[in-house]
C-alpha cells in the first residue's frame, strides 16, 4: 500500500515536471534583422540587395560610431581631403577644420579611421558579392553584379593607396616597393586560405596597384557583357572605364588614360551653361553629364551630417548658416576669365547681400552647390567633364599639346565659348581641372600625383587666420598613418610598420 | 526642472485560498500606469542635456535673442525669442537652445505595467509538496518625442516628431517538488525543479516632419513622411535543478545543488550549461564548549563554493543581443529597394559566461552588543562575453562576440555593528562596513596570444595583461610646459642597447611614448560608516559612504581644458595657462585649434587621471517620537516626526567630479545624484 502511494506520487511528480520541446529554445522569433539563411534566400531572388547595401553604406552617417557630423561616408572622405588643398577656404572654423589645417592624420584620430573604415567596408561588401558566384557569372546580370563588385574594390584600393602612402615619387615614377595597405581576398579570387591570410599585411605599392588594375580590367570585361543598369546609383561599363582612366592617369600610362577616358564618356553630353545644367546646383543625378552618383531619398538623407551641409552655402547647413562657409581661393578666382560661365559659380570679392543665406553672402562664397528643401540633394561621384580633362591632361603629358587642346575644347566650348587655344600644357589643363571640379573632392589626389604642394600665404589670400599654411610636396602632412585599431588587431602590421610623421 | 514631470497610479489585488487539507491556491495582480515627461536627454554628450550644455558653453552667450543695440527681441505674439545661435553664428552648439527645447519640445512617455503571480500548492504523503508557480508581466509603453518648429534643428523641416510603441511580455513558470523529513536530530530536504522563461518583445517606430500646429505632436498633424519600422524579438530559457539540504541538531548545515540551463541566444550545440554549488555552515555557539561563554552570543562559520552562468549579452549601447550565433543583416531602403548590410558577425561557439564563487565567512556576536561579519571571497569569471575587436580592414561590423578573457576578484568584506551604549535612556550604535578586493586578469583573448604579446596589449585607454586589472590606465606622460614656448611636453622613452631607457621630452605627442601608469580604476577600499543615536525620544542617524584609492580619467575636465575650441567654455584652471608673462606654470598656452599637441582632445594624457577617493554624507535623519504614555491616551500607538536629507554633501578630488557615477574609470556627462530634503510623520494606530 505504501509502495503504491509512493509510486503514484512519483508518477504525479514526474508528469508535472514537464520538459519543453527542442523548438522552444530554437525557434525564437527575431525579426529585426535577417539571419544568414533568409539573407541568402532573398539575395537569390534579388541579387541587387547587396549592391544596394554598398551604395547605402557609402552614404551612411557615423560609419565609425562617432556620432560626429563630419563622419558621413564616401563624400565625407572626399571632402576631408579636398579641404587640405588650397582652392577651398573655410569662412570660419567648424567641422573639417582639422583637415583644413592638414592636422588630422595621426593613428589615433577619427579622420584616419573614417577613411579606412569607409573603404575597407566597401571592399568587404564587394567580397560578399564576389563570394555569391565563386566560379564567376554566366548571365549578363550575374556578370554585371560581379563587375560592379570588382569596380568598387578597385576604386577603394585606389583611394587607400593614395591616402596611406605616396604611390609616386617626385619624378612621377611609381614607388613600387614602398609599404602599402592590406589586400582582402576571398576564395572567389582563386586564393588559398594561406594566401588570403598572408595578404593582410602592408603589401607593396606595386602589389596594390597591380590588384587595382586587375580588378578594374575584370570589371570592365564583366560589365561590357551586356549589363544594363536600372539607374545611375549603379556602376556600369562607362563608370568602370572611368575608374580605369583615373588609374592610368595615376600610374602615368598616358596613352591608355586618354583612350579609356574618351571611351568612358561616350553617351554623356557636356552640360550647357544654363539653369538645368551648370547652374542646377549639382543636386540632380538626372543631369545628362553625370555618370555615377547616389540619388538620396527622405530615408537615406542625413541632413546636417551631409556633403551639402558642408559645401553648399545655399543649404541651411553648416556652410549656409554661416558656421563654416566654403569660399573659393582668391587667387584661383582671379584666374577664371570673366567670359567663363563658371565664374558665376562664385560670389565676387565684395560679397553679395542679395543671397538668401548668411554663408552665400560672404565674399568669394560658392553658389555652385545648391539645395533641395528636403535635403535629398543627390550626391555626384563621376561626370563626363572629368573624363575630358583626363584625356586632355594625358595628351599634354605626352607633349601632344595640339591633341590635348582638341580634347579640352570639348569641355571649353560649353564653358567659355571664346576659348581658342591651339596647344595646351599640363599646367593649363590642371588649371581647368581645378576650376571645373572645384569642391568635388579631387584636390588632394591631384596635388599628390602631380607632386605639388600648397601655398596659402600669398599676399591678398582669403584663407582663415591660423590656416594660412605653406606645405611643400612630399611633406608628411600629405600621408595618413595606419589607424591604431588596425595595428592593434592586425597581427601582420606592427607599430614599426607605421608611417612616420 | 522645467519640462519634466512624473505621475503614477498603481493598484494591487491579492488572494490566498486553502482548499481542503492538502491544497492551496493563490495569486496577486498589480497594475501601474506611469506618465513621464522629460526635457531631453538625461546623460551623455547630447546638447539637450542641460547639465552638459551649461558646463561646456562659453559663458558669453545669452539664452534669449537680443538685437545689435542690446534690446530683447519678441515674436508677433509678444513672447521673448530664444537665441538658437543661428543669427550671430555662435561657435558652440549651433541651432541649440536647451531651455527653449525644454519648454517647447514635447516628450511624453506612458506605460502600463501589469504583473500577475499565481501559485498552486499540493501537500501529499506528509513529506511531499508540489508547487506550480506562474509569473506573467506585461509592459506596454508609448512614447512621443517632438522637436519644436519654432527654432533649433527642426526649424527648417517644420518640426520633427517620433512615435514609438513597445510591448514586452515576460512569462516565468516553474514546477517544484519538495521532500522534507526529520529523523531525530537529522533533517533532510530535497528539491527538484524545472523552470522556463519566455520573453517576447514587439516594437514599432515612426517619424514625420512638417507639422501644422506646433503643439500637436501626432502624425495626423504632419505632412511629410520620414521613416517607419517595426520588429519582434524573443528570448527563451529552460532549466532543470536539484537541491539537497541536510542539517544536524541545528548545529551543522550542508547544502548542495546543481542546475542545467539552456538559452535561446546560443547555437543549439552550445546552448546548455551546468552549474552547481556546495556549502556548509557551523553554528559554533550551539556547541557545548561555547554554551556557557556569555561573552559570545553568536558564532557561526560558513563556507561555500558555487558556479553561476550569465547569458546577458549587450551591445555597445546597452541593448540586448537576442541571437548571437548567426550573421545578421539589416534591410535598409534605397528608393524603395532593399539594401542589405551586415550588422552582426555570428559566432556558433558562443556560450554561457561562467563565474565561480568561493566564500568563507565568520559571524560573531559579542555581549549582545557587537556584531561582526567577515567574509573572504574569490570570484572567478571565465569565458566572459566580450565584443572582441577585429582589424578594421575586415570591414564593418569590426568586432565579433566571443567568450574570451578570464578574470578573478579576490577580497574581503566586513561589517561591524556595535551598540556602544545601550540602556533604557540612551542607545548609541556605530556601524562600519567595507570591502577591499584585487582584480586580476587571468586569461587574455585568443587573438592576443602570449607569444606575440608577452607583456599584454593596449585596449583604448587601458593596458591588459595577465595579473593586471581590467582597467589599468595606459596613457602619455605629461611632463609640464616648455617655459619658452608654452607648449605642452610629454615624455619620450627610447630603449638603449644595454636594456636601460633614456627619457627626453617632446611637444609632439605622436613622438611621445604611452606607458603603463600603474594606476587602475579599481579602488583600494570602499565602505560606509554610519551611526545612530537614540535618547529621550529623539533619534539621529548619519550614514556616510567613502572610497579610498582608484583612479578615473576625468574627460569632463579634459573637455574644459581644451586649447580653445570655438565657443566652448573653460575650466577656471585655464586662467593660469602659460603666457609670456606667466611662464612658470603647469598649464599649456592657449593654442587655437591644434588637434595634435593638445593635452585634451582625447589624446589620453595622464594629466587627467584623477584619484577617485571620495567621502559622501549620504543621509542624515533627525526624528522625535512623542512619549508613548501621552499618545496612548489618544489611542495612538506611536507618533514620530522627522527631518531627513539624502545626498547632502560629497568631497572628492575636484569640485564637480563625482566618482560614484563611474566604475570603468571614464567619466560621462551624467547628472549627479540629487540632494533631497524632506519632512515626515509616522503614525501608528
Amino acid at each position: 500500500m505504501k509502495f503504491t502511494k509512493y509510486f503514484a506520487a512519483g508518477v504525479f511528480a514526474a508528469a508535472s515536471l514537464t520538459a519543453c520541446s527542442e523548438s522552444f529554445l530554437e525557434d525564437i522569433e527575431y525579426t529585426d534583422a535577417l539571419d544568414e539563411e533568409s539573407a541568402a534566400e532573398a539575395a537569390g531572388k534579388n541579387p541587387d540587395v547587396f549592391l544596394n547595401g554598398a551604395w547605402s553604406w557609402m552614404v551612411t552617417y557615423s560609419q565609425t560610431d562617432s556620432g560626429s557630423h563630419d563622419d558621413f561616408g564616401y563624400m565625407g572622405s572626399l571632402h576631408a581631403t579636398d579641404m587640405m588643398g588650397q582652392d577651398i577656404c573655410m569662412g570660419s572654423a567648424h567641422w573639417f577644420n582639422y583637415d583644413y589645417q592638414l592636422d588630422n592624420n595621426q593613428e589615433s584620430y577619427r579622420r584616419t579611421r573614417c577613411h579606412w573604415t569607409n573603404y575597407y567596408t566597401m571592399i568587404a561588401k564587394a567580397n560578399e558579392i564576389l563570394s555569391l558566384y565563386p566560379d564567376g557569372g554566366e548571365t549578363a546580370v550575374q556578370k554585371g553584379l560581379i563587375g560592379q563588385a570588382q569596380a568598387m574594390r578597385g576604386l577603394a584600393y585606389m583611394h587607400l593607396i593614395q591616402l596611406y602612402q605616396f604611390p609616386t615619387d617626385s619624378n612621377g615614377n611609381i614607388n613600387a616597393s614602398a609599404p602599402g595597405v592590406p589586400l582582402m581576398y576571398v576564395a572567389a579570387d582563386g586564393k588559398t586560405d594561406e594566401e588570403i591570410a598572408a595578404a593582410k599585411g602592408r603589401n607593396t605599392v606595386g602589389d596594390v596597384l597591380a590588384q587595382v588594375e586587375k580588378d578594374l580590367l575584370n570589371a570592365v570585361e564583366n560589365l561590357e557583357a551586356g549589363y544594363e543598369r536600372p539607374n545611375k546609383n549603379y556602376i556600369d561599363a562607362s563608370v568602370a572605364n572611368g575608374f580605369l582612366a583615373r588609374y592610368y592617369l595615376l600610374t602615368s600610362q598616358w596613352e591608355k588614360a586618354a583612350t579609356t577616358a574618351n571611351k568612358a564618356r561616350q553617351g554623356y553630353p557636356i552640360m550647357e551653361a544654363n539653369a538645368s545644367g551648370l547652374y542646377d546646383g549639382f543636386v540632380n543625378l538626372d543631369n545628362g553629364e553625370w555618370m555615377w552618383g547616389f540619388a538620396h531619398t527622405t530615408e537615406t538623407q542625413t541632413t546636417y551630417a551631409s556633403f551639402f551641409s558642408m559645401i553648399s552655402n545655399l543649404a541651411p547647413g553648416y556652410a549656409g548658416l554661416g558656421y563654416a562657409p566654403r569660399l573659393i581661393d582668391a587667387k584661383l578666382y582671379s584666374q577664371i576669365p570673366d567670359t567663363d560661365a563658371r565664374k558665376k559659380w562664385f560670389v565676387g570679392p565684395e560679397g553679395d547681400s542679395t543671397q538668401p543665406t548668411a554663408g552665400a553672402r560672404r565674399p568669394y562664397a560658392n553658389i555652385k552647390f545648391g539645395h533641395k528643401s528636403d535635403w535629398t540633394d543627390n550626391y555626384m561621384y563621376m561626370r563626363a567633364a572629368e573624363m575630358v580633362l583626363i584625356e586632355a591632361e594625358a595628351y599634354a603629358h605626352l607633349d601632344q599639346g595640339a591633341k590635348a587642346a582638341d580634347a579640352l575644347k570639348v569641355l571649353m566650348e560649353k564653358r567659355q565659348p571664346d576659348w581658342d587655344e591651339a596647344s595646351v600644357t599640363v599646367e593649363d589643363v590642371y588649371l581647368q581641372r581645378r576650376i571645373e571640379l572645384w569642391g568635388e573632392g579631387f584636390s588632394f589626389y591631384d596635388l599628390k600625383r602631380l607632386n605639388k604642394g600648397i601655398d596659402r600665404t600669398y599676399a591678398g589670400n582669403n584663407h582663415l587666420d591660423g590656416y594660412k599654411l605653406k606645405v611643400p610636396a612630399g611633406d608628411t602632412r600629405w600621408i595618413y598613418q595606419i589607424p591604431l585599431k588596425e595595428i592593434q588587431e592586425n597581427d601582420l602590421i606592427n607599430e614599426e610598420d607605421q608611417n612616420q610623421l | 526642472m522645467v519640462g519634466s514631470g512624473f505621475e503614477r497610479i498603481s493598484a494591487r489585488v491579492k488572494v490566498d485560498q486553502k482548499i481542503g487539507k492538502h491544497f492551496r491556491v493563490g495569486g496577486n495582480m498589480a497594475y501601474a500606469n506611469t506618465i513621464r515627461k522629460q526635457f531631453g536627454s538625461e546623460a551623455g554628450g547630447t546638447y539637450s542635456n542641460i547639465f552638459m550644455f551649461s558646463q561646456n558653453i562659453a559663458p558669453i552667450y545669452p539664452i534669449y535673442l537680443y538685437d545689435t543695440d542690446g534690446n530683447l527681441m519678441y515674436d508677433e505674439k509678444g513672447n521673448v525669442r530664444y537665441d538658437f545661435g543661428t543669427e550671430y553664428g555662435r561657435g558652440y552648439a549651433s541651432e541649440q537652445n536647451p531651455l527653449a527645447t525644454a519648454k517647447e519640445n514635447i516628450y511624453k512617455y506612458m506605460s502600463d505595467n501589469l504583473s500577475t503571480r499565481g501559485y498552486f500548492e499540493a501537500n501529499f504523503l506528509n513529506d511531499f509538496k508540489f508547487t506550480l508557480n506562474i509569473a506573467y508581466d506585461v509592459f506596454n509603453a508609448t512614447n512621443t518625442q517632438f522637436s519644436t518648429p519654432i527654432g533649433g534643428d527642426a526649424l527648417n523641416v517644420g518640426g520633427r516628431g517620433y512615435n514609438y510603441t513597445s510591448r514586452r511580455g515576460a512569462l516565468n513558470v516553474n514546477q517544484l517538488l519538495n521532500w522534507n523529513r526529520r529523523f531525530g536530530s537529522h533533517n533532510i530536504s530535497v528539491l527538484l525543479g524545472h523552470e522556463t522563461k519566455n520573453d517576447r518583445y514587439k516594437y514599432l517606430e515612426g517619424q514625420m516632419t512638417n507639422f501644422s500646429d506646433p503643439t500637436n505632436p501626432d502624425f495626423s498633424n504632419a505632412s511629410q513622411y520620414q521613416g517607419l519600422t517595426s520588429y519582434s524579438a524573443e528570448y527563451a530559457l529552460e532549466g532543470y535543478f536539484m537541491k539537497a539540504d541536510y542539517d544536524f541538531a541545528d548545529k551543522y548545515y550542508l547544502t548542495a545543488s546543481i542546475r542545467r540551463d539552456g538559452s535561446s541566444k546560443f547555437h543549439k550545440d552550445n546552448r546548455w550549461g551546468s552549474f552547481w554549488a556546495i556549502g556548509g555552515s557551523w553554528r559554533v555557539k550551539e556547541e557545548n564548549f561555547l554554551k556557557d561563554v556569555t561573552a559570545i552570543d553568536n558564532l557561526k562559520l560558513k563556507a561555500s563554493f558555487g558556479t553561476q552562468g550569465n547569458d546577458n549579452i549587450l551591445d555597445n549601447d546597452g541593448y540586448t543581443i537576442w541571437k548571437a550565433y548567426s550573421d545578421l543583416y539589416t534591410v535598409e531602403r534605397v528608393d524603395g529597394e532593399p539594401a542589405f548590410t551586415k550588422t552582426l558577425r555570428g559566432n556558433k561557439d558562443l556560450t554561457w559566461e561562467k563565474s565561480n564563487n568561493f566564500n568563507v565567512g565568520l559571524e560573531l556576536g559579542l555581549w549582545e552588543r557587537i556584531d561582526f561579519n567577515l567574509d573572504f571571497f574569490i570570484k572567478e569569471t571565465k569565458d566572459m562575453l566580450y565584443y572582441s575587436p577585429l582589424a578594421s580592414s575586415e570591414g564593418n561590423p569590426s568586432g565579433i562576440y566571443r567568450n574570451e578573457m578570464d578574470m578573478k576578484n579576490t577580497g574581503i568584506e566586513f561589517e561591524i555593528n556595535a551598540d556602544i551604549i545601550k540602556n533604557s535612556h540612551l542607545r548609541w550604535n556605530v556601524a562600519l562596513n567595507g570591502t577591499h578586493y584585487k582584480n586580476k586578469l587571468t586569461k587574455l583573448p585568443a587573438s592576443k596570444p602570449a607569444d606575440k604579446y608577452p607583456d599584454g596589449y593596449q585596449s583604448g585607454l587601458y593596458w591588459r595583461k595577465i595579473g593586471g586589472s581590467l582597467y589599468d590606465f595606459y596613457t602619455y606622460e605629461y611632463a609640464g610646459v616648455d617655459p619658452e614656448t608654452g607648449a605642452p611636453l610629454y615624455n619620450m622613452y627610447t630603449e638603449n642597447e644595454d636594456g636601460t631607457e633614456t627619457v627626453e621630452t617632446t611637444s609632439v605627442i605622436s613622438k611621445a611614448t604611452r606607458r603603463q601608469t600603474g594606476k587602475s580604476a579599481i579602488p583600494d577600499f570602499v565602505g560606509g560608516l554610519s551611526t545612530t543615536l537614540e535618547a529621550f525620544g529623539f533619534d539621529l542617524s548619519v550614514q556616510t559612504a567613502f572610497q579610498l584609492g582608484g583612479y578615473v580619467y576625468d574627460s569632463n575636465y579634459s573637455g574644459l581644458m581644451n586649447p580653445g575650441d570655438n565657443g566652448k567654455n573653460f575650466h577656471k584652471d585655464m586662467c593660469n595657462s602659460w603666457t609670456p608673462s606667466n611662464t612658470q606654470t603647469n598649464i599649456p598656452a592657449l593654442s587655437y585649434q591644434t588637434n595634435s599637441q593638445s593635452i585634451s582632445n582625447g589624446n589620453n594624457v595622464d594629466f587627467f587621471l584623477t584619484k577617485a577617493s571620495y567621502f559622501s554624507l549620504r543621509n542624515v535623519t533627525l526624528g522625535y517620537s512623542f512619549p508613548s504614555n501621552w499618545m496612548r491616551k489618544a489611542g495612538i500607538e506611536k507618533l514620530r516626526i522627522y527631518l531627513t536629507g539624502d545626498n547632502i554633501w560629497m568631497k572628492s578630488k575636484r569640485k564637480g567630479f563625482d566618482p560614484r557615477m563611474y566604475f570603468t574609470g571614464e567619466t560621462k556627462m551624467g547628472y549627479s545624484a540629487i540632494s533631497t530634503y524632506s519632512m515626515g510623520l509616522n503614525l501608528t494606530f
